[in-house]
């Protein structure tokens, strides 16, 4: 929250306020005036009703994720599974609720697309944050748009650079979120070109892509696949737009809003639950690290980009 | 202010001892403030709601409970007054902003209308701009950037879906922020 506007925007409240000192000697100085605390007691209703629900909502999921850490350690002791292996298993402790129900009952279950549909509707013309998430363990049971790429090969699978994603310090190259559509992909000597019709772009400083399509390069083993939804951390390259980091399976959007990423995304992986995901070249680091999280969690990956950047 | 020392403030309350209320009043006074002014739009009313809240609060310590989240309930407080005195006072505002009264009602002379691009003019400020913007917008912007409160808080306390409070900042942001780098050019 570093924007010149809500900086303004406190200090113009704060400077436009009345003078809370008089106003207290106003109030300590009157009679307490007539008994109608309504207003105070519908609050504390509203309020003790939204934190009941909370709470049920807390002891679920840690009942949920006790039940899933024992049928874990259980299967590991049972398989006698390498030291490498259970520190993997140890770093995926971050299970939602959503993992122990897949565990005790194997079936996908999608959301309400009414409830979706209502919302699109009702807001047709924005982008409307989804709050509900895909139930699922596998990424081929997500609800995916169709696509003609028949598997997800990479494309140069040894030049690829070397680096790890560290989500700052893509969050600080990226000028602009664009939330795509492939339509097609061309390969070069120089790389991949991809070309994607634009639904939505998100950029700091509010000036957003007007064009309905545009041409991006990646030099990558993770391929976008033609007819899926993206949404891609993009910089301007001197004219031409890459994408930040590509040596690593880009955020998906599902056709229900879920949000498919891998968990060096740490903005999105508070409430997120792990997938199982198709290994893409024999080195694919992030085959065994994708999960799928709620569309509204892009508003912590936006804050802390804002954050950033400043 | 942590929940243990709102409780002990609202403890000195029901004991008689305003030093409790102060306490909650230099804390959360422009907070109440602000809340009560994106209702009401009107800089003295927002004044006198603020009053009205604080000399309510000495009765209505005794319904806060603990674990509820005091500074959501303040903030749901603060709304209820601040819809319950504008019904009261509907009559006497829209009688003040024909009279054009500019010293007492500053902002009155900004329509609470979508139209931003026909109020915006080079001599407002970030809280004018605001006011620009319709009454769920800036509602949700107050409460996000000059209040603090998550998305998660800001929909329990507007009764809207999180999806719906993050949307409507989001969508609200872009305009002001936009509009806010036309202003200051």
């Amino acid at each position: 929250m570093n924007s010149r506007f809500e900086k303004d925007y406190i200090n113009n409240i704060e400077v436009s306020a009345p003078d809370m000192d008089k106003l207290w000697d106003k109030i300590a100085s009157s009679e307490p005036g007539d008994d109608n605390i309504t207003p105070f007691i519908t609050a504390a209703e509203e309020c003790g009703c939204s934190e009941k629900n909370r709470k049920i909502n807390v002891y679920r999921t840690i009942a949920s994720a006790a039940a899933v850490f024992a049928a874990v350690f259980c299967i590991t002791s049972a398989m006698g599974i390498s030291k490498d292996t259970a520190k993997m298993d140890t770093a995926q402790d971050n299970l939602s609720g959503s993992e122990a129900n897949i565990a005790a009952n194997d079936r996908y279950d999608s959301f309400s697309e009414e409830a979706y549909d209502e919302a699109v509707n009702e807001n047709s013309s924005e982008w409307v944050y989804v709050t509900e998430c895909a139930q699922v363990r596998s990424y081929e049971q997500l609800n995916l748009s169709d696509t003609t790429d028949s598997e997800l090969i990479g494309t140069f699978a040894s030049e690829a650079p070397e680096e790890y994603f560290v989500e700052e310090n893509v969050l600080l190259k990226t000028d602009l979120f664009i939330d795509c559509r492939i339509v097609s992909s061309t390969v070069r000597s120089d790389g991949v070109w991809y070309e994607a019709e634009i639904i939505h772009s998100v950029s700091l400083s509010g000036n957003n892509m007007e064009e309905e399509t545009c041409y991006l390069t990646s030099r990558s083993p993770y391929a976008l696949r033609k007819g899926r939804e993206y949404l891609l951390p993009v910089c301007d390259d001197n004219g031409t737009l890459r994408i930040v980091f590509d040596n690593a399976p880009q955020i998906e959007i599902a056709r229900d809003r879920t949000i498919i990423c891998h968990n060096g995304w740490s903005s999105l992986c508070e409430n997120s639950s792990y997938i199982s995901y198709p290994q893409v070249y024999a080195d694919d680091y992030f085959y065994d690290r994708m999960t799928i999280t709620a569309e509204c969690s892009l508003e912590k990956l936006f804050e802390s980009w804002e954050a950033l950047k400043g | 202010m942590t929940e243990e020392k709102f409780s002990r403030c609202i403890s000195e309350i029901l004991g008689g001892d305003m030093n409790g209320l102060k306490e909650i009043y230099i804390e959360y006074g422009k907070m109440i403030y602000s809340a009560a002014l994106q209702i009401c739009r009107s800089p003295q009313t927002a004044e006198d709601v603020t009053s009205e809240f604080f000399l309510k609060l000495k009765k209505a310590a005794s319904v806060y409970r603990e674990g509820i989240g005091h500074k959501k309930w303040l903030a749901a407080s603060a709304r209820n007054l601040a819809i319950d005195h504008l019904r009261r006072q509907k009559h006497e505002i829209l009688m003040s902003v024909q009279a054009g009264d500019d010293e007492s009602h500053p902002l009155s002379e900004v329509p609470d209308s979508t139209d931003i691009e026909g109020s915006v003019t080079s001599d407002m400020n970030a809280v004018r701009l605001l006011m620009t913007l319709g009454e769920n917008e800036r509602e949700v912007v107050n409460l996000k950037v000059y209040c603090g409160f998550t998305f998660s808080e800001i929909a329990d306390l507007l009764k809207i879906p999180i999806g719906t409070a993050a949307w409507r900042y989001q969508s609200a942001i872009k305009k002001l922020r936009k509009l806010y780098g036309e202003v200051q050019i």
